[in-house]
């Protein structure tokens, strides 16, 4: 066993390709963006990694994704991690780990960051006087750190678009809403906007992406306790790529996708259980979302519905390069329709 | 050890046409294991596009 304590930051891109397949748990107390950590969770597959950093709750917050082959998704806000200055026992594999991928922060560093810290209001854009103004816009907006509810908060009206990200739209508070209904419904904040944004208590999320214009990418969306969902990210055209998605067995599908025409990647954790599950507007859909969605599929609920462009499966499964067969395929018919029989597979 | 053999039954639309079950669309379906599929019938692919633009909406 070894110890640890104190203050700790991550390097760029820390990465262990194993290879293969393994995760590795550390029971360990910690403290990251304001947030306090029970555990850190590392899994490797296949020249891919992921870090995160585990909630007393069971969830967890991911500092570094890369499993896609185009960049790795860095939290940066949740590259500093503090152990505390009592020393805690780790095992010998965490410690290695850490000090092959981090390094505890001298007295320099940890001075720059508390100045950083308590210059965060006055960041370039803000000026002296202005610091009133920017509270008492926010602290009402927000409700003091109190607000909830998010329905249509930063929802944009057509062609025109006031939140602007590192300008108007500089939230003061952490957000962590109930209910996000149409929250940023034709929007373009981008990626670093919602990523902040913890929607593990949220309820209804109903067309909260829709149309959003935002970028190719969307972050992990904690959608776990979602009750009403219609059309969550329809229409979004441009969006390609969607890291995560929380569900669980009682979190509707419904018309999320539609129009999604660009997606590509998208994966999921937890069980799909609900009806009308449809990707038919996703015809860029890869194999891997295709497979990863399949193995998301409820093995018990029966009469249920999943739709898939057919598009995407021909070519996802395809037997050779530009054969586009792979509905025939013995992969797709063997591996996924023979085995999830208790769904019907719809390709459109 | 018990061994079963489960039929899948796969419903082709004809061309030109559209399985529908008047909620989802699809070319080819893979019935749920047990499912006799009454519930699907073909439309023709005006049809379908009639039935697409009559469900894009505006976001109220």
């Amino acid at each position: 066993m070894a110890t640890i304590k104190g203050k700790w930051r991550w390097d760029i891109g820390a990465e262990d390709t194993a290879g293969y397949f393994k995760t590795v748990e550390e029971q360990v107390s910690f403290v990251s963006n304001g947030e306090e950590y029970v555990g850190l969770i590392k899994t490797t597959f296949g020249g891919g990694l992921e870090i995160g950093y585990m909630l007393n709750d069971g969830s967890s917050h991911i500092f570094i994704r890369d499993f896609l082959g185009g960049a790795p998704h860095i939290t940066e806000s949740l590259r500093i991690i503090d152990f505390g200055e009592t020393e805690q026992e780790v095992s010998e594999e965490f410690y290695n780990y850490l000090i092959a991928n981090a390094h505890e922060l001298t007295i320099a560093e940890k001075l720059t960051k508390i100045a950083e810290n308590e210059q965060k209001v006055y960041d370039a854009g803000i000026e002296e006087g202005k610091k009133s103004e920017y509270d008492t816009f926010w602290d009402a907006f927000q409700r003091n750190g109190g607000r909830r509810y998010y329905d249509r908060a930063f929802a944009e009206d057509g062609s025109n678009h006031g939140w602007v990200y590192g300008t108007s739209y500089r939230p003061k508070y952490p957000m962590k809403p109930k209910s996000a209904n149409l929250m940023y419904g034709f929007s373009r904040l981008p990626y670093a906007a919602i990523d902040p944004v913890d929607f593990s208590d949220c309820i209804n999320v109903s067309d909260c992406f829709t149309y959003y214009m935002g970028g190719k990418d969307l972050p992990w969306l904690d959608f776990r306790k979602v009750t009403t969902a219609l059309r969550v990210f329809a229409y979004s055209s441009g969006l390609e790529q969607i890291w995560g998605i929380q569900v669980s067995e009682t979190t509707p599908l419904s018309g999320w996708f539609t129009g999604c025409s660009g997606l590509k990647e998208v994966r999921f954790n937890g069980t799909i259980a609900q009806n009308n599950v449809d990707f038919s507007s996703c015809t860029k859909l890869s194999k891997a979302s295709i497979m990863d969605i399949v193995n998301h599929l409820s093995y018990t609920t029966t009469g249920l519905k999943i739709t898939f462009s057919k598009t995407a499966v021909d070519k996802a499964f395809e037997t050779s390069e530009g054969a586009n067969n792979g509905s025939d395929s013995s992969s797709w018919n063997d591996d996924y329709v023979g085995v999830y029989n208790n769904w019907n597979i719809v390709l459109a | 050890m018990i061994k079963e053999t489960i039929t899948r039954i796969k419903l082709t639309a004809t061309e030109g046409m559209i399985l529908t079950d008047g909620e989802s669309y699809g070319r080819v379906v893979y019935l749920a294991s047990g499912d006799e599929g009454e519930k699907w019938y073909e439309i023709t692919e005006e049809e379908y596009n009639k039935t697409l633009e009559d469900n894009n909406h505006e976001i109220i």
